[in-house]
């Protein structure tokens, strides 16, 4: 079977109301496609705790997202505040969070080292008070 | 009226497993085979309802749904770290991010403790995304135990491999 899809998305920081409306979107288009379940189940993780810190934290960003017969390629900018220590954002654990996002139920700082998990490749860089960006690289193994 | 046939033809099935249980027992010197048996029993959303004493806010059309495994937290960050798909939810949390969480893992069913019942917005999300919704006044802890108690089991036993931490 050969995928070839590509899409963006805007998300607007601050919008806790559609908080995961995008996420949703990617995985019911991935499943039509008929992408394997357990690549499908790391492709709509990874989106989703992206989006969920959009959200909470950047004003707003673009998620990209580049499905191949080989691979599928997820592309998150945003322009926010930025992350200033990578590594510790990487930590399980580790969270800014304030009450808003926690009454919500997140802020545990499972994110990011969420994401990494569903991850085959991942790069994430920030530059303070301009934004951060994430590269996120999941193999379609068909066989 | 579905939903009583179901269960009396589960309480039939049921007694059915029980005496298989004791041929089983008295055939076999092999006590284990048989205890084996009766925990590999199916438990659906209706024998859930029973156990739980539970009220159906969404998906009264899907209660034949069988569950194996559940997760039980008040932390959708924790949820999306650990849950696996095909379990059930216990939470006290109710807004809609329950139902867009659970969609995106493959959630089977919410199971709202301490007596909650979810806002509209999260009922309509629910019926649209096809994830059942029910509310039990049980607290998080005496839910997932009776549950245990009738062979559901947790979706992961513990988290991360030896050197695990967590800040
Ligand atoms: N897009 C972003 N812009 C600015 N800071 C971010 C961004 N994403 C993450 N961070 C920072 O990194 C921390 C860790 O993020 P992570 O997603 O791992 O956990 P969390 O969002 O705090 O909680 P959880 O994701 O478990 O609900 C955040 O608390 C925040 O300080
Ligand atoms: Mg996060």
């Amino acid at each position: 079977m050969s995928f070839n899809y590509e899409q963006s998305f805007t998300i607007q920081g601050g919008n806790f109301t559609d908080a995961g409306v995008v996420s949703v979107f990617i995985k019911r288009t991935l499943q039509k496609m008929g992408i394997p379940s357990e690549i499908l189940r790391r492709v709509a993780i990874a989106t989703y705790e992206s989006e969920i810190n959009i959200i909470s934290y950047a004003r707003i960003g673009i998620i990209y997202i580049r499905v191949t017969p080989e691979n599928i390629i997820i592309n998150i900018d945003d322009e926010g505040p930025g992350i200033e220590n990578i590594e510790l954002a990487m930590r399980a654990g580790y969270s800014t969070a304030d009450e808003k996002i926690r009454e919500m139920g997140f802020g545990a700082g499972m994110g990011i080292p969420n994401i990494i998990n569903c991850s085959d490749d991942f790069k994430l860089t920030s530059e303070v008070s301009k934004g951060t960006h994430l590269r996120i690289l999941i193999n379609i193994n068909t066989n | 009226m579905l939903g009583r046939n179901s269960i009396s033809f589960k309480k039939r099935m049921n007694f059915v497993g029980v005496c298989l249980y004791n041929i089983l027992l008295k055939s076999s010197r092999d006590r284990v085979t048989g205890i084996h048996f009766f925990q590999e029993m199916i438990v659906t959303l209706f024998d859930i309802i029973d156990i739980l004493d539970a009220k159906v806010l969404v998906g009264r059309d899907q209660l034949n749904m069988e569950v194996r495994t559940a997760f039980s937290a008040d932390l959708l960050s924790d949820v999306l770290a650990f849950a696996k798909a095909g379990s059930l939810l216990l939470t006290g949390l109710t807004n809609p991010q329950i139902v867009r969480t659970s969609s995106i893992l493959d959630i089977a069913a919410i199971v709202l403790v301490r007596g909650k019942v979810a806002p509209d917005e999260t009922l309509r999300l629910a019926d649209e995304l096809n994830i059942p919704i029910l509310s039990t006044r049980y607290i998080l802890f005496e839910t997932s135990g009776r549950l245990y108690e009738h062979g559901i089991k947790g979706c992961v036993e513990k988290v991360g491999r030896d050197d695990y931490v967590s800040l």
